[in-house]
C-alpha cells in the first residue's frame, strides 16, 4: 500500500469523526433494531427486512455522507452470535462480505458496541481506508448497533464511495 | 483386440467423449458408439448428416491416442463452410472433461495442438484427442446430397472420413426464433482482463466479441450494467447531474459509444445471426440510479426517476435505436442488504408492489417517446402463479421465471403472453460433467413445447474463470485469453444450445407453412411422446417450484425429460421431412 501522509490522515480522521457523530444522533436505534424481521437470520431465501424501518435508516445514512465534503461511506452493524457483528444496512462497498454480513468484531468496533467512538484502518483491494465506528442508540439509550463511517485514504485513486453518479 | 476398435471416429455433440478412459470406457456406453452411433458408420468411415440452408452442423472427431501425433486435419467442404475446434477438458472432480472450444484452422494443427495444450489446464492420462467439426450450409445452398471428406493425417498415416450430407429443401431464418439468453453481471473483461488493464476501445471490442459470440450461436447476451449496491459499472450509463428538479442527463456519450454498436447493429457485422440490433438491453436504472435512494419514496424521488426516464426515452428515439428492447430491472434482494426488497426471484407479495411501482412510473416516464421500446422486466418465481394475474402484470413487458416455477404454471405463462409480456424461463447451463448434453438440447424445445417466448441461461460467463470452473451450471462461455484470444470462448454445451436453437427453427418454419402447431405437435406426439403444450409442462408436480435454485435439469418422469437422444435426432429428422412436404 502507499505510504499516506500524517496530515492526510489526521483531516481525514477529524471528518469521519464529526460525520461519525452526527451519525448517532441521528440513526434511529429503534428502527434500526427493527430492520430484520428475524434478527436470527442474516441471509437466504427467508432473510426478510421490515420497509419502512429499512428504507428510514438507509435515508439517514445516504443523507449524512452529504454531511462533509470528500470521499464518505457508511455501513451500520449488529451483534450477530458470538463475538460476530452482522452487516444491516449498508450504502457503500466494504471490504467485509454482505452476504452473509456477519464477521468477527475488530477491536473498533467492540469499543463502539460498548458505547465509545474508536477508529481503525482497512484496506479494500489493497486501497487503504479508515474508518470510524461508533454506537446507535435506542430510545432508552441502549447500544443495539454500529455505524461505521470510512473514507479512502488515496481517495484520488479509489473512493469507497461509488455511488457518486 | 485393441486395433481391431477404430483409431479414429465421430460422435454427435450431445455425447460426452472422456479424454482419460480407455476406449472401453470412452462414452456412457462403453465402445459402442465408436464403431457405430447414430450418425456415425464405423465400418464406412462415415459420418451421415442432414441440415438445411442457414444452419451450422457439428460433431465430434476423435483421434484415440495409438493413431499417433495428430499432424493435420484438412476437409474438402464441396462449397460449404467448415470450422474446427479442439476440445479442452476441464477439472470436474477427480474426472476432467471436455467443455471448451478452442479455434484451430484446418490444415497442419501438431503445432497448434501442443500450443493450447501446454496452456490448458492440466491431467494425465490422456487416451485421446478430441476436436468439434462444425458444417456451415449457407443460405441460398440447393436441395440434396453432397460428399464431403476429412483427412486426418496422425501417426504418419492418412485417414479419410467420408461426410455424408443431405442438404434440406429450406432454408432456416437468420434471427433466433426462440430467445437463448445468457445473462451476466459486471463486465466482460472480468472474466479474464481486468478493466484498467485494456483501454477503452479494445474494452468495448472485446465486449462485443462476446454478444457477437452469443448472435452467432442464436443466442442473446446480456449485462447488467449495476451491482447491488445501485454502483453503475464502468461506463454503461449516461452522465447525470443535479438534483431534485434539476436531476437529468448531462451527457449520453458514455452509454452512446459502449453500446451504440450493439443498438445500430454494427457489433455483429460478419455474424451469421444477422447484423440487426440487439434484441434486449438492460437499463442501469436501478433503486439508486437515476433517482438517489436517498429520497425514497418522497415526490422527489420519482421526480428525477421520471424524468431521466423520459429523458432516456427521447434520446433513444432520436438515435433511431427502435429495434431493441431496453429493460428496467431490478436486480436487488433483501439478503444484499442494499434494498429492502426481493426484486429478483421474488417470493413475497409484498415485495411485489415495489416492482409494481417502478414499472408503471417508468412506462409513465416513457410515455414521450413511444417508438423507444422501454419495458419492464420481472423476475417472478415462487409467485408467478399469481403474480401473473396481478392487475398491473400488464405493466410487465417480459417475465423471467425459475424453470421450475414455470413449469408449473401453464396458466400463467398464458395469460401474461395474452397481455402482451414475454415469458421466459430460467436456469442453468447443465453440468459439464452429465452424462449426456440432452439437457443442453431440450431447453429451445421445452420453449417450444410451453409456447414460451425464450429460456435464460444464468448465467453465460460465471464468476469463476478458469481458476474456478465449478460444475458448469453457472456458465457457459470461457475467456481467450489464456490461449492468446482476445475474445471469449465457446462450451460444448453452448453448441449443443446452437443445435436446439435450430431444431426450434424447424418447429416455427413448419408451423409457419402449415398455418398451425398441429403439424408439429403430430410429429413430437409421434417421436418425443409430447403432443400439446400440457404435455411439456408439470402442472401439479409440486417438487420444483422455487426461486434461488439455479435448476440445469428436472427430475420429471415426463416423455420429453426421458427420451434418448435417437429420439431427438429422429424428431428432428421427421420435422425436416414434414417442412419439405409442406
Amino acid at each position: 500500500m502507499a505510504r499516506i501522509k500524517a496530515s492526510v490522515r489526521k483531516a481525514t480522521e477529524a471528518r469521519l469523526r464529526r460525520v461519525a457523530h452526527a451519525a448517532t444522533v441521528f440513526i434511529d436505534g429503534d428502527d434500526f433494531v427493527a430492520v430484520p424481521v428475524d434478527p436470527k437470520l442474516n441471509t437466504g431465501d427467508d432473510y426478510q427486512v421490515n420497509h419502512e424501518p429499512f428504507i428510514r435508516v438507509k435515508r439517514t445514512l445516504m443523507k449524512l455522507k452529504r454531511l462533509e465534503a470528500g470521499d464518505v461511506g457508511v455501513t451500520t452493524w449488529r451483534p450477530f452470535g458470538p463475538g460476530q457483528a452482522e452487516q444491516v444496512v449498508p450504502v457503500d462497498i466494504h471490504p467485509l462480505a454482505v452476504r452473509p454480513g456477519n464477521h468477527p468484531i475488530p477491536p473498533a468496533m467492540a469499543e463502539a458496541f460498548a458505547g465509545r467512538t474508536a477508529v481503525h484502518e482497512q484496506a479494500y483491494q489493497g486501497h487503504p481506508m479508515l474508518s470510524v465506528c461508533a454506537p446507535i442508540r435506542n430510545s432508552m439509550e441502549e447500544v443495539v448497533g454500529v455505524v461505521e463511517v470510512s473514507a479512502s485514504l488515496e481517495p484520488e485513486r479509489f473512493k469507497v464511495d461509488q455511488l457518486d453518479y | 483386440m485393441a486395433n481391431r476398435k477404430p483409431a479414429i471416429w465421430c460422435a454427435d455433440l450431445v455425447v460426452p467423449v472422456s479424454p482419460t478412459e480407455p476406449q472401453a470406457q470412452a462414452t456412457a456406453e462403453g465402445d459402442g458408439p465408436a464403431a457405430a452411433n447414430e450418425i456415425w458408420d464405423g465400418a464406412a468411415a462415415t459420418v451421415r448428416l442432414a441440415g438445411a440452408a442457414n444452419e451450422v452442423l457439428a460433431f465430434q472427431l476423435v483421434v484415440e491416442k495409438r493413431a499417433g501425433r495428430v499432424e493435420s486435419i484438412d476437409l474438402d467442404a464441396a462449397g460449404l463452410v467448415g470450422g474446427l475446434f479442439l476440445n479442452v477438458p476441464v477439472a470436474q472432480g477427480e474426472r476432467v472433461c471436455d467443455d471448451v472450444l478452442v479455434p484451430l484452422a484446418f490444415g497442419p494443427v501438431d503445432d497448434a495442438v501442443a500450443a493450447i495444450t501446454r496452456k490448458a489446464p492440466r491431467f494425465t492420462g490422456r487416451g485421446r484427442w478430441t476436436f468439434t467439426v462444425e458444417l456451415y450450409i449457407p443460405p441460398g445452398t440447393p436441395a440434396g446430397g453432397r460428399d464431403l471428406a476429412l483427412t486426418v493425417r496422425a501417426g504418419g498415416a492418412a485417414h479419410r472420413v467420408n461426410v455424408a450430407l443431405k442438404v434440406y429443401a429450406f432454408e432456416l431464418p437468420a434471427a433466433a426464433t426462440c430467445t437463448a439468453d445468457l445473462n451476466n453481471y459486471s463486465v466482460v473483461p472480468g472474466a479474464g482482463v481486468e478493466e484498467q488493464d485494456l483501454d477503452y476501445a479494445a474494452s468495448i471490442k472485446l465486449t462485443e466479441a462476446y454478444f457477437r459470440l452469443a448472435r452467432d450461436h442464436r443466442a442473446l447476451f446480456h449485462l447488467l450494467p449495476y451491482s447491488q449496491a445501485g454502483r453503475i459499472t464502468g461506463r454503461y450509463a449516461p452522465l447525470l447531474a443535479g438534483r431534485g428538479r434539476d436531476r437529468r442527463v448531462v451527457d449520453f456519450e458514455p452509454f452512446d459509444t459502449f453500446w451504440g454498436g450493439l443498438l445500430d447493429g454494427s457489433a455483429f457485422a460478419g455474424s451469421r445471426g444477422g447484423e440487426h440490433p440487439i434484441e434486449y438491453l438492460y437499463l442501469p436504472v436501478n433503486g439508486n440510479w437515476p433517482a438517489t435512494f436517498e429520497k425514497y419514496p418522497s415526490p422527489g424521488y420519482w421526480h428525477e426517476y421520471r424524468q431521466v426516464i423520459s429523458q432516456i426515452a427521447r434520446h433513444l428515439s432520436e438515435r433511431g435505436w427502435r429495434g431493441t428492447k431496453f429493460e428496467v430491472f431490478f436486480n436487488h434482494k433483501a439478503r444484499w442488504k442494499f434494498f429492502p426488497w426481493d426484486m429478483d426471484e421474488i417470493r413475497f407479495d409484498r415485495d411485489n408492489y415495489a416492482t409494481a411501482d417502478y414499472g408503471r412510473a417508468a412506462l409513465e416516464a416513457a410515455a414521450v417517446a413511444p417508438d423507444a421500446q422501454i419495458i419492464n422486466r420481472i423476475d417472478s418465481s415462487w409467485i408467478f402463479d399469481r403474480t401473473a394475474f396481478e392487475p398491473w402484470a400488464k405493466d410487465i413487458g417480459l417475465w423471467v421465471v425459475n424453470r421450475g416455477s414455470h413449469s408449473e404454471a401453464p396458466d400463467a405463462s398464458a395469460h401474461v403472453r395474452k397481455l402482451g409480456g414475454a415469458v421466459w424461463f430460467y436456469g442453468g447451463a447443465g453440468p459439464i460433467a452429465a452424462a449426456d448434453r440432452l439437457d443442453n438440447l431440450r431447453w429451445s424445445w421445452i420453449a417450444w413445447g410451453r409456447e414460451a417466448d425464450g429460456f435464460c441461461w444464468w448465467n453465460g460467463i460465471g464468476f469463476g474463470s478458469w481458476e474456478k470452473v465449478g460444475p458448469g451450471t453457472g456458465h457457459c462461455i470461457y475467456p481467450g485469453q489464456r490461449f492468446g484470444i482476445d475474445g471469449p470462448l465457446p462450451s460444448i454445451r453452448l453448441k449443443v444450445l446452437h443445435r436446439g436453437q435450430q431444431d426450434h427453427a424447424y418447429l416455427t418454419v413448419l408451423t409457419q407453412r402449415t398455418g398451425s402447431r398441429a403439424s408439429a405437435d403430430a410429429i413430437l406426439g409421434q417421436t418425443i411422446g409430447a403432443s400439446g403444450r400440457e404435455d411439456w409442462y408439470q402442472r401439479g408436480e409440486g417438487v420444483e417450484a422455487g426461486g434461488a435454485d439455479i435448476l440445469a435439469g428436472s427430475s420429471t418422469g415426463k416423455a420429453w425429460n426421458t427420451a434418448g437422444r435417437e429420439v431427438w435426432a429422429n424428431a428432428r429428422a421427421r420435422l425436416a421431412e414434414a417442412i419439405e412436404k409442406a
